[in-house]
């Protein structure tokens, strides 16, 4: 069992290995993806959700140097990490089995993809702070590439602004983990972070020190989320980006940002974040992720860079519940972070199906497709109502949760960002309405459904997910709530 | 000890010996000459870890105290022996381009390793002095070996007047020393600060000094040679002035600074002061003259002023922290301009130059030697999980620990910089299609065996750091 956690990792590799010798590179990249399915599947049964402490751990240390750092290679699992690593697995083996068989520089494409998925991955199951960094950062220069040679409308200028956006966001990071490292007392210095907790649990940070550290985590962590105002690369990223990245990068990298604060500052700097003025202004930039961003969605008229905005304006959700703090909102931003990773990956990827179909995503352009496409079109729907926080599906029981959660400590932001629905229902609703009814535009004349199993399959066991998720949330919460609970004894 | 322990003297010999040899029998193919050469290194770099050929392991003097072995040295030493290597594979595949000398230009290169070596065991500052000239006497030679080419004249006479100048620095420092001190000898310079109050004439040698040692190492404000110079010159010397002599004055700085000579408390706040502002212009100016850059060459460059920045601002911390940072990055950053120069050496002989508009779409043209290019450009940019975002954080963390923020916030700006010059060049390799005439890039087995190495050893070197730690822990034991 110890090793199960090592399959996530090896699996893809060997498939970048296997593609490198000339194996087929789609069969070889979904048959890895199967296998970490199975993988998380196992662990969903593995992991006991009663234990909060890290499972099946394992460690290699990797430099040990006195005056330099400590640095291990260990890897273990919770609650968190289940179901952040159910999530990228049904993501990476959607986004892996909708790429297309026959494309450009094929060996070169899958091994990109294969990357990212390694990255997430291992940036999910590292207990170590240095590898958890490292493994968030493998996935940039795949994505770069992959943005800059397969993507779409403006694709150099998009590639190289998200990359370099995000590669300043990570050295903030950086400066972060340094500044956090630093302020542990001399002699428990460590990346490790069990040691990291035990050292904090008895005698944590000062209120000088939490409130130094915070605002370059929350930035560093925060450009990867698309927290407003550092958003722009987002959109204009997605919608540039083939489509198995845009699920990839929007479904899972993204939900790295949140783990990274739920890990981090959660239960090691609470006082920064509850310090009023910290509050007031994450307070103020999460309306703009789901106000302003919410109004320019409403302006888009084209699909990917709708969908693309509308990914930015629910992190804006996200935020209320991680500043909630309480145990129904974190609970629900974890539920929301799985629900929102499936439904965006859901429209990313039929939002490329009809790229690829009618050649163009402008919303005035297509129409009338609903009588054409019954399937692509009853799973779009499905993906829409599931974003705009529809009973029954996923999302709503994230959102939900964290409106409870915020209701009680800041009842006026919450009331607020409760019209961030209404402005999901309005876009989603008239993108639908556009796309698949009235009458048919002057793109949609030569799209064609997904006819075959082979196309549908990705889609309908996003879909499915979904569901599972919106009628028995109780599945993950079990496994999530016990460790929200013992971050810090709420 | 007999001298012929020390691996100087026995790569002296075998220079020697192949030089006459290469007048003998001129007939004798350059490769040839090459491949004798590259023999002699690896012996001598075996016989370094064997205690037969390197004598007795312990700390000693050699030669009436003007030579000194300790880890540090030691480390330095295979340093560059391992560089000289690389250089020398790099040359035999240049070597066709020379109109002549191309037997000599696979044999010169032995000469300024051996000053470069000298350099890391010198414990006077006169060896200091004797063994930096060998080196830049020896380089002025190479730089300027394509002699049929303007560019490369204008290479040689650049490095010769500025090398000249920086020496004059180096022995005026010298010089307020003697009289300060009574002595040059480290041991007499370290008594001396002990027992005296800190005197003018000691802070204008250590002003004097770092600003010659300040021009090998490129530091800004004595950088202005290197664009020139790295362009001019033929592609493996420039690797070996980026690599080789970079690393040798280093090497010299950390010991007189760090270790020996100059290591007093007394210093510590200027010599903190003057490398931190040399580290803040480096850091910032090599980064930022980067970005507009075409020529491949000349970009890496400013790019190794920028990383000289780094490795300053590691040093201007003084503690262990910083030098463990300095040790470590100094082997990767030797690791990856190594591999970007071997792959331009290659590359560029077979399309006809090193322009950025030369290599667009060689990712089609072969796959690998993109590949090895892209890997070493994104770990000197930093960029995890490949093995110079180690490097980084190593520098950071001592900056930090050295409370130098204002330094530190600099250092990610410029690497936040450095990032966009570096993906420029992966972006016209992978995003752009080759142009129509654009040729097949061919690699030779040994071409390709080489570029394999040293990417995956900056790939496994970023997830797993044990041998880093190794190597350092081995120098530092007893610091």
């Amino acid at each position: 069992m110890k090793f199960l956690l090592l399959l996530f990792l090896v699996s893809p590799l060997a498939a970048v290995a296997g593609i490198l010798l000339g194996l087929p590179a789609k069969r070889l990249a979904v048959l890895s993806g199967l296998v970490n399915l199975a993988a998380a599947l196992a662990l969903f049964f593995v992991i006991d959700p009663a234990h909060t402490e890290y499972q099946l751990v394992f460690s290699m240390p990797c430099i040990r140097l006195q005056d330099f750092f400590a640095i291990d290679f260990k890897i273990g699992a919770d609650g968190l990490t289940l179901c952040m690593l159910l999530l990228t697995s049904l993501v990476g083996l959607a986004a892996l089995a909708v790429s297309p068989e026959k494309i450009r520089r094929g060996r070169e494409f899958y091994i990109c993809l294969l990357l990212i998925i390694f990255g997430a991955v291992g940036a999910f199951l590292s207990i170590d702070l240095f590898f958890l960094y490292i493994f968030h950062e493998v996935a940039l220069i795949p994505t770069f590439l992959l943005i800059g040679i397969w993507g779409g409308q403006d694709r150099k200028f998009a590639a190289t602004q998200l990359t370099i956006y995000l590669a300043a966001g990570s050295l903030v990071l950086l400066a972060g983990l340094l500044a956090f490292y630093f302020a542990l007392p001399v002699g428990a210095r460590s990346f490790d972070l069990e040691a990291i907790r035990s050292t904090l649990l008895a005698n944590p940070l000062g209120a000088a020190q939490q409130k130094f550290i915070y605002p370059l985590l929350l930035a560093g962590f925060g450009i990867l989320i698309s927290l407003w105002p550092f958003h722009s690369w987002a959109p204009q990223g997605y919608a540039a980006a083939p489509a198995p990245v845009a699920m990839l990068h929007a479904g899972v990298l993204k939900k790295f940002g949140f783990y990274g604060l739920i890990r981090l500052v959660v239960p090691f700097l609470p006082l920064a974040l509850h310090m009023r003025g910290y509050a007031a202004l994450l307070g103020l930039l999460l309306l703009g992720n789901v106000i302003l961003t919410g109004l320019v969605t409403l302006n888009q008229r084209d699909l990917n860079l709708m969908l693309g905005y509308s990914s930015v304006m629910h992190m804006g959700f996200l935020f209320l519940g991680f500043l909630s703090m309480s145990v129904i909102g974190l609970t629900g931003v974890v539920v929301l972070m799985v629900a929102h990773g499936l439904s965006a990956a859901l429209l990313f990827g039929l939002s490329g199906e009809i790229r690829e179909r009618a050649g163009s995503t402008t919303l005035t352009d297509l129409g009338g497709l609903g009588h054409k496409t019954p399937v692509l079109t009853f799973l779009f729907i499905l993906g829409g109502l599931a974003s705009l926080g529809m009973p029954g599906l996923g999302n709503f029981a994230g959102e939900i949760m964290i409106f409870f959660g915020a209701w009680h400590s800041y009842p006026w932001l919450t009331a607020l960002v409760l019209w961030g629905i209404v402005i999901s229902a309005v876009y989603m609703l008239r993108a639908i309405r556009n796309i698949f009814f009235g009458e048919p535009g002057r793109a949609s004349v030569e799209v064609t459904d997904l006819y075959r199993w082979s196309q549908r399959w990705p889609y309908v066991m996003l879909a499915l997910a979904l569901l599972v998720l919106g009628v028995c949330p109780s599945l993950l919460i079990t496994h999530i709530k016990p460790f929200i609970i013992s971050l810090r004894g709420l | 000890m007999k001298p012929w322990y020390m691996p100087e003297v026995q790569l002296l010999l075998w220079a020697v010996a192949l030089l006459i040899l290469e007048a003998c029998r001129p007939r004798t193919g350059a490769k040839i000459m090459g491949r004798l050469a590259s023999l002699g290194v690896v012996l001598v770099l075996a016989g370094t870890f064997c205690p037969y050929m390197s004598g007795p392991a312990e700390i000693h003097f050699e030669w009436s105290n003007l030579y000194y072995v300790d880890p540090l040295a030691v480390f330095f030493k295979r340093f560059f022996l391992v560089t000289l290597i690389v250089v020398l594979r790099m040359g035999e595949e240049f070597v066709d381009e020379l109109p002549l000398g191309r037997a000599e230009f696979l044999i010169l290169p032995l000469f300024p390793a051996i000053g470069m070596m000298l350099l890391a065991s010198a414990y006077d500052f006169m060896t200091v002095f004797a063994a930096l000239e060998l080196v830049t006497i020896s380089f002025y030679i190479l730089v300027a070996m394509q002699r049929n080419r303007a560019a490369a004249l204008e290479a040689g006479v650049k490095y010769l007047v500025m090398g000249a100048l920086s020496t004059g620095f180096l022995v005026y420092g010298i010089a307020f020393l003697f009289g300060s001190a009574g002595g040059t000898s480290f041991t007499q310079v370290t008594q001396s600060l002990a027992s005296q109050p800190l005197s003018l004439g000691m802070l204008l040698a250590l002003v004097l000094i770092v600003v010659g040692l300040g021009f090998k190492i490129s530091a800004v404000p004595f950088h202005a040679w290197a664009p020139d110079v790295y362009q001019g010159a033929p592609t493996p010397v420039t690797a070996f002035l980026a690599v080789g002599s970079k690393a040798a004055g280093f090497a010299v700085l950390l010991r007189i600074l760090c270790f020996d000579a100059l290591r007093h408390d007394s210093l510590v706040p200027y010599i903190g002061s003057l490398l931190g502002l040399l580290a803040a212009m480096t850091v910032v100016l090599g980064n930022f003259a980067a970005l507009p850059q075409r020529n491949l060459k000349r970009l890496l460059a400013y790019s190794s002023i920028g990383h000289a920045g780094f490795i300053l601002m590691a040093l201007s911390c003084q503690s262990v922290r910083g030098v463990d940072a300095v040790l470590i990055y100094l082997i990767l950053y030797m690791l990856a301009a190594l591999l970007a120069f071997f792959v331009i050496t290659v590359v560029s002989r077979q399309v006809g130059g090193e322009e950025l508009p030369h290599y667009t779409g060689l990712a089609r043209r072969s796959p690998l030697a993109a590949f090895g290019l892209m890997i070493a450009l994104i770990s000197m940019a930093g960029i995890p999980p490949l093995a110079g975002f180690v490097g980084k954080l190593a520098v950071f963390a001592a900056v930090w620990e050295g409370k130098k923020y204002l330094l530190l916030v600099l250092g990610i700006l410029s690497a936040a910089a450095g990032l966009y010059y570096y993906l420029g060049v992966v972006r016209a390799m992978y995003w752009n299609e080759p142009a129509q005439d654009g040729v097949k890039v061919k690699l030779s087995c040994s071409a390709s065996l080489l570029i394999w190495i040293l990417a995956l050893s900056l790939i496994v070197l970023g997830f797993y750091q044990m041998p880093l730690g190794a190597v350092v822990r081995r120098v530092m034991g007893d610091f």
